[in-house]
Order: structure tokens, then sequence, then C-alpha cells
């Protein structure tokens, strides 16, 4: 008997052209573990909702969902509160209560057990989180990966088993991702409830789900083991956007498979680990004795003499900050230079000062010590990490005028909107309100809403957060096309693929300072665990990779 | 020296009740000037000098205020003591008034207490139990309330970046009205997430319980009796007239007998109970110190 089962569901929007959902068959056992995939918009959050009665969106229904062979709608609304479990996306929202162990019993409560009930059943969650430290704390004092950590565990204090998540890490850096990824895949293994999760990070969920389905347009356009799914869409790239979401394993592999120069019969690897020892044997024992120096290098000459040519517009010098008088000190004697046009990236864990150290240089705060220098007439302008900040009237149209009315310039205020508009494709949202807009398209609202301030230098505080690898991808495009309009950039980012394929310059803030700066690929390839996918791969094996396209790239010279 | 705040919920409240009513019911100038003591030493121990210290700055121009404020409005009295702007002024205002300043002072600085020791989870315990959505309704706002903090100075420093403040008072209140508004959109937002959450996890279903994590030790069982006794006998001795003045137009003598010294000694060791318990529990720390 399985415990869901989809059969034939359709589903569309009031007011909608098309349907959400069409005809969407699928069946899932008790115990296993499903992933959902599909470039953004296609309807994956539409389908997670249709297994939660309580959450069924608004629209015209067509089809059953069962679970355990009883039509949805007919089970009682205990049994589906209960029994289902359903975390949503975003960290914040979903808490309701004060305290973490209220938040905990929120569920139990509802469904009026006593006391002594929930007592059991909190402790006994908090203790398989490992929440004990924090058990008695406030909500708001949590960081966002103890708060959706906290989400998942007071869902599973009712002791559902089916458990749904909707892109739980899409909010999070990819430390805590990572961690809630592994609590899902405990809760899976060791609790054996079942799990259907859409995400867009598939490098770490590929290899813990049994089964992967894709949808496209509403449809399941396939299904199978994540293997399966990978190889299906390693030979017909085109068939969906989330190939560039891909883990890198499988994308370097499956291009060599494409491009010949790895057998077609193999299957394709998709851990680090199996890479490793696949491109091992792919290139050779001779691999190792030209492998990469031991050294991490230093800047490269060629790096070295291009910069000095760019002008330095925004500097800090030995900046020391800290938020309160006995507080931690944040920064500690820190110097950056941002340079005319240059994309520069900087990284660092959680906490290590990277959103204070835009703030201090777009003066939004002040440093303790140290001096914060611009070249002169200089406009510098930040993307915070929440772009609703930006926004305060009720058509992007209107906040875009306001902007080009600030920004000076003789032009005509809506024909500078239009053009801008046009330019980060924002034509058709014009007249949307800003919080109605999807991930991607509120990201390039802000960024055009701080053009038409005539910005030069853009601080973009992790940019990349919530979107897929396509969003991604056309990001990178349009702050491509900025640099090129001489527009400098400096982004703060836990991207790591990100800053490695689109960034002129990286650098490491650890401990309140920055400890390495380089080019990228010195960069990458001198880090030997603080580096990206592929250049875990391949780093030690061929020097200087570190995105797959170079990997692919480096692999068939040979 | 936690011993008073994690004692039961139930016992803070009766306690709180009990010393401010009393505190409310007994104008006498030895009765506040105890109370106010005891309050303060027991504000010391929660928030150290400092933190007491700064409530001082607020209390002590309002007693001053009122005390020096009755007698140039008051006239009432018989014991004159001189004119003043045209004013006489009278021993018995002056005492009045001196009293009512402290009454006030006492109350304030008990409140000050309150409201360090009894936070929203034993408030919300206390109450839940007749009205458990009101309880929820004041849990979730107690959420709230540090997130749109949170949320509305990132909207102040993102807008302060895009267009620097305007000085005048209109372009202030403008600049305010338009944050306010982009707050109560961007929340909204939020809310519907969390309306979906609640729903998910089975909100409405039934009538809810609420979960709290509080037990009633026998040390809590201890307290309350203590805590019944003295301010029983001090209820039992304040209905006798003891403890209380009248001003007007005569001063009552301060001291009324044995009966009253009593009833002080009774109501000091009331007032001081929190004092003596923290500080009784930070005696213990100490000694293990120097045992180890």
């Amino acid at each position: 008997m399985a415990l869901l089962r989809f059969d034939q569901v359709s589903f569309a929007y009031p007011e909608a052209g098309r349907r959400a959902l069409d005809k969407v068959s699928f069946s899932m056992e008790e115990g296993e573990y499903i992933v959902v995939c599909g470039e953004s918009g296609c309807g994956k959050t539409t389908l997670l909702r249709q297994a939660k009665p309580e959450l069924w969106p608004a629209g015209a229904r067509e089809g059953t969902v069962f679970y355990r062979e009883t039509p949805l709608e007919r089970l009682p609304g205990e049994t589906t509160a209960m029994r289902i479990g359903y975390v949503q996306q975003n960290p914040e929202n979903q808490i309701v209560t004060d305290y973490v162990w209220h938040e905990l019993a929120f569920g139990l409560e509802n469904m009026a057990l006593p006391t002594s009930a929930v007592r059991r059943r909190v402790s006994e969650m908090a203790s398989f989180f490992g929440m004990e430290d924090w058990f008695r704390k406030k909500t708001c004092e949590l960081s966002g990966g103890q708060k959706q950590m906290l989400n998942l565990a007071s869902v599973m204090a009712m002791s559902p088993e089916l458990l749904i998540l909707d892109e739980p890490t899409s909010m999070l850096d990819p430390l805590a991702a990572r961690n809630l990824l592994q609590a899902v895949a405990r809760i899976n293994r060791e609790l054996g409830v079942a799990v259907l999760l859409c995400e867009h990070r598939l490098e770490d969920v590929f290899q813990t789900a049994d089964r992967a389905l894709l949808l496209k347009k509403g449809r399941v356009l396939s299904q199978g083991t994540p293997e399966e799914l990978a190889f299906a869409l390693q030979k017909d790239p085109e068939a969906s956007r989330i190939y560039l979401g891909l883990p890198g394993a499988v994308r370097i592999f499956g291009e060599l498979q494409r491009k010949g120069g790895y057998p077609a019969d193999r299957k394709l690897p998709l851990s680090i680990r199996d890479a490793r020892r696949e491109l091992r044997g792919l290139l050779g024992e001779r691999a190792g004795a030209d492998g990469a120096s031991t050294e991490p290098r230093r800047r490269t000459a060629f790096s070295e003499a291009r910069d000095k040519k760019r002008e330095t517009v925004l500097e800090g010098r030995e900046l020391w900050f800290r938020y309160s008088e006995k507080g931690a000190d944040v920064l500690r004697g820190l110097s950056f230079s941002l340079r005319q046009g240059e994309t520069a990236a900087l990284l660092g864990g959680n906490g290590a000062g990277k959103s204070t150290l835009l703030k201090l240089l777009c003066g939004v705060e002040k440093p303790l010590r140290g001096k914060v220098r611009h070249k002169k007439g200089l406009r510098v302008a930040m993307l915070p990490q929440s772009p609703q900040a930006l926004f305060v009237y009720d058509t992007l149209r209107e906040d875009l005028l306001d902007g080009a009315r600030t920004g000076d310039g003789d032009a005509d205020p809506s024909e500078r909107v239009a053009g801008i508009a046009g330019r980060l494709e924002l034509t058709d949202k014009l007249d949307s309100h800003p919080f109605d807009l999807s991930g991607g398209e509120l990201q390039r609202a802000a960024i055009a809403r701080l053009l038409l301030q005539n910005a030069d230098v853009l601080l973009l505080d992790e940019p990349t957060k919530g979107l897929d690898a396509y969003l991604k991808q056309e990001l990178a495009r349009v702050l491509e096309r900025l640099t090129e309009d001489g527009i400098s950039l400096l982004l703060v980012t836990h991207d790591l693929e990100f800053a490695a394929a689109h960034a002129r310059r990286c650098a490491l803030l650890f401990d309140g300072r920055i400890v390495s700066e380089d080019e990228p690929h010195a960069f990458f390839s001198g880090n030997r665990f603080y580096t990206t996918a592929a250049g875990l791969i391949a780093g030690d094996l061929l020097e200087g990779a570190v995105t797959c396209e170079e990997v692919i790239g480096r692999c068939m010279e040979r | 020296m936690r011993y008073f705040e994690h004692l039961h919920p139930l016992c803070i409240l009766l306690y709180f009740i009990a010393t401010i009513g009393l505190t409310l019911t007994c104008f006498h100038p030895v009765m506040l000037l105890l109370s106010i003591l005891g309050a303060f030493s027991f504000l010391l121990r929660l928030k150290g000098a400092r933190g007491a210290a700064r409530h001082l700055r607020f209390v002590l121009p309002l007693f001053l205020l009122v005390a020096v404020g009755n007698p140039l409005i008051n006239h009432r009295g018989v014991t004159l003591l001189g004119m003043l702007f045209d004013q006489w002024i009278t021993l018995e205002a002056i005492c009045y008034g001196v009293t009512a300043g402290l009454s006030l002072a006492a109350l304030i600085l008990w409140f000050a207490c309150y409201s360090e020791v009894m936070t929203s989870d034993k408030f919300l315990y206390l109450f839940g139990k007749a009205a458990p959505s009101s309880a929820l309704l004041v849990t979730m706002a107690l959420q709230l309330v540090p997130k749109l903090d949170r949320q509305l100075s990132q909207i102040r420093q993102c807008q302060e970046m895009l267009r620097p403040e305007k000085k005048t008072l209109g372009g202030k209140l403008g600049t305010a009205v338009r944050h306010t508004s982009t707050l109560v959109g961007w929340s909204m937002e939020n809310a519907v997430e969390q309306a979906d959450s609640m729903k998910a996890r089975g909100y409405g279903l039934r009538r809810r319980t609420t979960f709290h994590l509080f037990h009633f030790e026998t040390r809590d069982a201890c307290f309350l009796a203590g805590l019944l006794a003295l301010a029983g006998a001090c209820v039992i001795a304040r209905s006798f007239g003891h403890g209380y003045m009248e001003f007007y137009p005569r001063m009552d003598a301060v001291i009324t007998g044995d009966s009253g010294i009593v009833l002080y000694v009774l109501f000091a060791l009331l007032a001081f109970l929190p004092a003596i318990l923290e500080g009784r529990e930070a005696w213990r720390w100490r000694s293990y110190g120097l045992i180890r």
C-alpha cells in the first residue's frame, strides 16, 4: 500500500492561463525519500501543497491525492495535521511563539495534549536535534539555521509519517543548509519517516534521495533514481534548466561523456569521492606527478599587473569595528580596496564580518578606527540581504521613478526608468507590487533601483541567496553587463561556485581580517577544502582548474 | 542569584500582589520607607548597582516633584511654618507630600522588580488556562516585536542610504510614514506564511492547551505558607488601624503602640524577603568557592 499517491492531479490558479499542475501521477512508499526538482515556477510548491490539505491553494483542482489509499479530503483534520508535516521556505516566518520550547510544543498544544505528554515529546525532539543548549532561548535570538532547525523539529514533534519540505535551505548559508539536510536524512534513515522534498541545491540531496522527480511546466517530465535522472538530463541538457544545478561531478562527467572523453556506458559519479576516483583513472597515473604544487601561490604576476592599471575607487584602511562597547570585535584592522570596474567577491564563514564590512564601506555604519575613502563624487549603494527594505511604494514603477528623480541627471525620469527596466528585463513587471515579484525579479528590481540612484559602486550582500542555478546565471549576466559599463561590484557571498566563475578577485575574510586575496584560480586552487566542487574533484590533479568548464576543457586537451 | 526568579509563578504573583497591595493601603512613612528599601535591595540583587541606580534616576525627580509640590498647592493642616510665594506652608502638607512621594517611589520600584522577574512565559502560564487563544495572541505579539524592530531598522538603514534624511519636521514625518507603510506591507507578506505554518500544525482544530515548563516543588509550598502567614498578619494589623496615618488637620503619632512596631517588623520581613532569599543563594555560591 502506497503512503501517498497522486492520481491524475491537475490544478489551475484562478485566472491563470495554463494549469500549474497537469495530470500529475506518482506514488510514494513508506519511508521513501523523494526529491522533486525543476526550474523556478514549474509548479514544485503547488505540487507539494496538494499533499497537505491545510495548505491547499485556492483554484480549480482535478484528480485525487490518496494518503494510505484514502482520499485526503476524507481524512479527519487531526490526522492530516499530525501525520503530514510541512516545512516552508522562510525560517523566520514560520515561527509562532517567543520561546524555543514553546514553539516545539505549538502543534501538540493545538492537539490539546496534556502537559505531561507534551513534555515527553518536546524533550525527545530537543535531544534528537541536539537543541539542549538553546532550548530555553528566545526564538528571536536564534540564527537562521537554528530557526529552520527549530521549524523542522517542531513539525517532527507531532510525529508525522510523511515530511514535506519546500526548499527548506534556500534562505540558509551552505553550512546551515548542509546541517539541515543531514537532519532530514537522519529523520528518514533513523526514524523511517518518508520525505518529499523540493530543493535546488542538488549537490547534497542527490546522494541521499531514493528517487527524483523532474517537473517541467506542471508535468512530470521523468522520474527515477537520482543517477538515472542525472544520466537522462546529461543526454539532453536542454530539457530542463535544472541541468545547471546538477552536482559538479555529474556535470563534468556527463559533458565529457557527450564529447567522447569518457566511456558512454559508464555510470556517472554523484559524489566528490567517486568523481575523484574516476578522474584519477581517466588521467592515468601520471596525473599526480604534475599535480599542483603544494605551496599556495601568491598573486600571479599577470593579475597584479592588470590590477595596478585600474584606479582604486573605494578603500577601507585598517578598519576596526564592534557593535557595542563591550561586544566582540567584528573587524580587526581590515584593509580592502576595490578598483574601477572590477567584480570582487568577499568570502568567509558566518559572522566573519562580511555584511558588517559592506555597511562600513557604504557608510551606513561608521568604523571605530580606520578610514573609508571614496574617490571624489563616487556614489556607493548596497543591495541588502532582504531587498524588500528598498521598496516603499505600491508599484515597482513608482519606486523606480522616485529613484530616477533623486538620482540627478537631466534625462527624463520615466525614460530612464524605461531604459533600465529594459536592460534588466523588468518591463512587464513595472506595474506589479514589489512584494509580488519572485526572488530573482526582486533582486533585479533592487539592482535597478540602486542604479537609478546613479551608483558607481554596488555592494551586494548575498545576491545569489534563494536563486536556482539558472537564475544565478541570469544574475551573472546582469552583473557582467554592469561591469562593462564601468560599475564596480563587491559581492559578499557563500556561493563559492558563483565567485569562482564570475569574480575577478576573491578575498577570504576570517577573524576580522582579509587573510588571502587573489585572482579566483590562484585563490581556489590554493585552498584545499574551502573551494568549489570542481576544485575538490580536480584541484590537485589539474592545476588551476576551479570551474566545471575548466575541468572539462583540460580533460579534453589531454 | 536566581532563587526568587525560579520559584513557581504562582508564588511570585502572590508575593507581588501582597507587597504591592500592602504598599498601596499602608499610607505611612515608616511602612513606605521599608517597602522602598525592600524593593531597592531586591532590584540591586536583580540588576546590580548600575542597573538599580538607573531606576533611581527616574524615581528621585518624581519623588521630589510630589514632596515639594504638595505643600505649595495644598494648605491644609494646623502647623504654619511660614510664607512662600504668598502661600502658607504647613508642616502637615510637607509630611503628606513626602509620604505620597515615598508611596509613588515604592510602587515604581516594585513594578520594576515585577517586570524583571515575571517574564512573559510565567504570565502566560498563569493566565493561559483561562483564555488559551488570548494567551497565544500575547506570545505571538511578543515574538513579533523584536522581529518588526529588526525589519524597521533594516528599512531605515536602506532608505537613509537611498536618500539622505530631510532635516525638516515635515520631511522626517514623511519618511517615517513611508517606512511604516513598507514595514506593514512586508510583515503582511510574512503573516501569510505564518498563518500557513499554524494551520499546517493543526491550529484551530481543538481548544488549545498551554504547555509550560514549571513544577510546583516543596520549597514553593514552604514559601507560600510563609508568605501567607506574613501577609495575613500584616493585613490583620492593618485592619486594626496600624500602619496608616492621618495628616490633616493634625498628624497622628508615627508609632502607635507595640502592635504597630510588630507590624513594622513583619512588613520589613515581607519586603526584604526576596533580597534575603537571593542573598542567601549568593552566599551559598561564595562558600562553595571557599571550600573548593
